[in-house]
């Protein structure tokens, strides 16, 4: 007995001092998680719900404890886990589980996993009981097992750095650290507000999307979801059910330029909509909602996927408005081509992708209507010099090298230049810089 | 199987469960039935039946022995038949490797050469009437397989071993105790010490070292790594099978003794892998040696050339044979030959010209029992080991004449440094770690030497003791290369 406190005592203490935390909003939110009064309707998901829902907010218009046990990129295994938390600690009366399309197509078994950071900044924090047990046996292969159950051996390497150490005591010592705060110092741009909700900042400006894209997420196959996560999702749902917790299946409304970029959208709520067919579970896709009720501002995005903190305001509200059953049914569409073709026409930026091989950038030009706009589209340097990619055309996608794109002696890089405007239109069209 | 992987500490721990609620009369049967999984589980369903008709054969000719106890041509002609039969499966199999492809011998029995050495050994005693035959197969197959030892020995004598296994042993906490401490300080070599070297002689070795440019001073340290990785090695895996047996109250013969505080060659032999020194004295070594046309050939020599060579002929052919077999049993190539060939030549020069080193030392006032002395002899038999690894290890003429120019023309002291240890795939915190764990082991083999290192931790005072076991603990747990990102390997004597 003495041995084994010994060893779980120097087992605590190289947490203490390997592992890194001090910047982590997960370990605020399952701080919170555990420290709730009660919890009557649990968000859980992603960041999607993270960064979209505003638990403070609903909860006023609602009169309900509303939060979000959600992080980064959490998979339906994590979130399983918390709802056996909270439906062990809380009477739960909903839950809302985020079935977020890029989490879904990035899936893969949990047999092959090799990189678990999203299932260890849940666990790492979860009660030594059961729950998480289970969701460590069956997150991953065996042989990842010593660093599911031992967080310090993912750090074991700075076992030797004193230097390293010195600053994780120095941060893990400060009252921030110890009293569960956040270091607002740390991060300008994103910070931990509470019940979950992770507020950001940063906003995209009109027509200035600009990402890069690996269409291996981006177009949506849902062949390629994997077993593990449907069954999870369906575990949830039955596991809600057993519990007379009523459950819903939602998804944040993304950017309509990334509903553009995906193209297929429609596959995947077919996909979701299949897979739960006779169960007990409602499915909400605010991704279909009409203009009217939700309308759609480029600014309330911090990224194509993701609601910034103003768009994050909006949404609450209107959740808030949900809950209360305030949103008609007619509020929808049926599918998100429809609602494509349905809205004015619009430009929201570009997308692009590198080949390391062969030294190409191709980029997209993104817009709800297709041969609507002609573009024209320069590559133009800091002395002004300007090269012509393409005259106005409607063409929507293109290719160069993407040494035009590279930095000159001083650091300056040129800068690319897309002017649209209706296509047979003669005025100058608007022009935006990246 | 990995000993370090979660499915064979699972596989040990549910059998000592499993052995200790069972009662005592049929605990036995958790040895065998844990013993035939982990076979199938570790080598497949194919090599599994290998083994058994290996145990049949070695049951059916033990039976028959006997009952031709008045016959004695007819047993002899059973063991020999049996003992051919036996081994020519351990030849085949290992000489597998020089088959073409379509007529490879495509299953590999886990263990072979060690369970096949076991059951020629119960079948010569047999014989020699030292041991009765089992008359049940189960406990043949228990003693052929039990799953501690099936992958790298210690080669076990029937009559030792096999009463321990079917005696049902008793839970002791002492047993518990010193098992862990065993099992922890195997694993402790194994993770610590083995695949942390690996990160440096895996580079060195493995790759071809006409590439290799880090200069002779790193690439003796590397040898010298090397060869306190390859004990690490092989004694980590005895420390571990004996500390799983010990739990379970089951004694294991041991099969190293600090073998490099060893003074001589054949010292060096009677500390290091002993049980299979102590098969081929009993088995070839002591056949030979009464064979009698080797002690005709003796009586020749000495009436024709002299007494003392006649004598030297009794010594020399069994020697020659046993290292030449030795060399064999290791590997097939000719640097296997060369290596049994190198060690049988010192063997046999120490043994024959041993008046004459007497006479030398006492000429040059040499006190031999100087500590000087001592040392001296040491670092000696520690060197004739590496020269013995390097012969094993480097691969043709072009490699060992390399390795010679490194270590005299291209010394390199200028690039003995953290930047040629980092690009060998060594880094600085992996190479100070090692160097502590290997001072750790050569301390804790110096207390083995003045006396058992468990019994004295047993003196201690309970909280210094617990303080060790959860530093043992820890220090296994935190440093071991395991886990994801490594491929922890398997043991090297696993391949024999």
């Amino acid at each position: 007995m003495a041995v084994t406190a010994l060893i779980l005592s120097g087992i605590h203490a190289l947490n203490y001092i390997l592992v890194d935390d001090s910047t982590s909003f997960t370990r605020l939110m399952m701080h919170e998680f555990y420290n709730q009064d009660n919890i009557d309707i649990l968000c859980l998901g992603a960041s999607h719900c993270f960064r979209g829902v505003i638990p403070s907010v609903v909860s006023e218009k609602t009169g309900k404890k509303v939060f979000d046990a959600s992080s980064s990129l959490q998979e339906p295994d994590a979130s399983y886990a918390l709802l056996k938390e909270a439906i062990e600690l809380y009477d739960i009366e909903e839950v809302y589980m985020e079935v977020s399309s890029s989490i879904a197509c990035r899936s893969i078994d949990y047999s092959k996993r090799k990189n678990l950071t999203n299932v260890y900044l849940v666990s790492d924090y979860m009660r030594p009981l059961l729950n998480k047990l289970q969701l460590l046996l069956g997150a991953s292969a065996s042989r990842y097992y010593v660093n599911s159950f031992l967080p310090f051996r993912r750090y074991w390497n700075s076992i030797l750095d004193f230097q390293y150490i010195n600053s994780i005591l120095e941060k893990k010592s400060s009252d921030i650290y110890r009293n569960y705060e956040y270091d607002y110092a740390k991060n300008e741009r994103a910070w931990y507000v509470g019940d979950g909700y992770v507020a950001y900042s940063k906003v995209v400006e009109d027509h200035k999307f600009n990402k890069a894209i690996g269409y291996k997420h981006d177009i949506i196959d849902t062949e390629k979801i994997s077993d593990d996560w449907k069954n999870n999702i369906l575990s949830i749902i039955d596991y809600c059910n057993k519990h007379n917790v009523k459950i819903t299946l939602y998804d944040t409304p993304i950017s309509y330029y990334q509903l553009c970029v995906h193209g297929n959208y429609d596959t995947y709520i077919n996909f979701v909509r299949d897979l739960i067919k006779g169960r007990d579970v409602e499915y909400v896709e605010f991704n279909l909602l009409k203009d009217e009720y939700f309308p759609y501002k480029q600014t309330n995005y911090m990224d194509g996927h993701h609601l910034n903190m103003y768009g994050a305001q909006d949404f609450s509200e209107f959740f808030a408005d949900y809950l209360n059953g305030n949103i008609p049914d007619s509020a929808y569409y049926e599918s998100v081509s429809e609602k494509l073709s349905d809205l004015a026409p619009d430009y929201y930026g570009i997308a692009f992708k590198k080949n390391k091989n062969t030294n190409i950038r191709t980029i997209r030009l993104i817009s709800n209507a297709a041969d609507y706009y002609e573009y024209k589209v320069e590559i133009t340097k800091n002395d002004g010099d300007t090269h012509l990619l393409q005259d106005f055309d409607t063409n929507d996608e293109l290719s160069f090298s993407q040494d035009m794109l590279a930095a000159d002696a001083n650091g300056f890089a040129p800068k690319l230049v897309v002017t649209y405007r209706p296509a047979g239109s003669d005025d100058a069209g608007t022009r935006i810089e990246y | 199987m990995n000993f370090a992987s979660v499915r064979f500490i699972v596989i040990v721990f549910a059998t000592i469960l499993a052995y200790f609620v069972c009662p005592k009369k049929y605990r036995w049967y958790v040895l065998l039935f844990s013993s035939c999984f982990f076979y199938i589980v570790a080598a497949g369903k194919k090599a599994f039946v290998a083994a058994i008709l290996t145990v049949g054969i070695a049951y059916a000719a033990g039976i028959w022995i006997e009952r031709s106890a008045g016959d004695k041509k007819k047993r002899k002609l059973i063991l020999s038949a049996s003992v051919i039969v036996l081994i020519g499966i351990l030849v085949v199999t290992k000489l597998e490797k020089y088959f073409v492809q379509d007529i490879r011998w495509t299953v590999i029995p886990l263990g072979v050469s060690y369970y096949t050495f076991s059951i020629v050994g119960y079948l010569v005693d047999v014989y020699s009437k030292k041991q009765a035959p089992e008359s049940n197969p189960l406990k043949l197959t228990l003693f052929t397989l039990y799953f501690p030892k099936i992958m790298q020995g210690p080669i076990s004598k029937f009559r030792d071993l096999g009463p321990r296994l079917i005696e049902g042993h008793s839970l002791s906490y002492q047993n518990v105790c010193f098992g862990i401490q065993r099992i922890l300080w195997g694993y402790f070599k194994k993770l610590v010490i083995v695949e942390r070297a690996a990160f440096l002689t895996k580079t060195v070795f493995d790759g071809n070292l006409l590439d290799y440019s880090g200069g002779g001073a790193v690439l003796l340290l590397t040898t010298f790594i090397a060869v306190i990785s390859h004990y690490c090695d092989f004694s980590g895996y005895m420390d571990i099978v004996i500390g799983i047996s010990e739990i379970m109250g089951i004694e294991l013969e041991e099969n190293f003794r600090q073998p490099f505080f060893s003074k001589t060659a054949a010292e060096f032999w009677r500390r290091w892998h002993i049980t299979l020194g102590v098969w081929f004295k009993d088995y070839v070594y002591m056949a030979l040696v009464i064979n009698p046309t080797i002690i005709r050939m003796g009586k020749w020599v000495r009436d024709h050339i002299g007494k003392r060579a006649g004598k030297s002929v009794l010594t020399v052919i069994p020697l020659a044979v046993v290292w030449i077999l030795t060399g064999l049993w290791h590997g097939t190539g000719l640097s296997y030959v060369l290596w049994g060939c190198y060690w049988g030549i010192i063997i046999i020069i120490s043994n024959v010209f041993s008046p004459e080193i007497k006479k030398l030392t006492a000429v040059l006032h040499i006190k031999t029992e100087a500590s000087d002395w001592k040392l001296f002899q040491t670092v000696r038999t520690f060197l004739i080991f590496t020269g013995g690894l390097l012969i094993s290890t480097l691969v043709g003429y072009r490699q060992i004449r390399q390795y010679l120019w490194f270590v005299v023309k291209d010394f390199g002291l200028g690039r003995f440094n953290e930047v040629t240890f980092a690009a060998l795939g060594m880094d600085h915190t992996n190479f100070i770690i090692l160097m502590i764990a290997v001072i750790v082991l050569w301390f804790t083999d110096v207390q083995q030497v003045s006396g058992s290192v468990r019994e004295k931790i047993a003196e201690m005072n309970g909280i210094g003791r617990w303080f060790l076991y959860a530093a043992l603990f820890l220090s296994v747990l935190v440093l071991g290369i395991y886990g994801p990102g490594y491929s922890t390997s398997g043991f090297a004597y696993a391949h024999f």
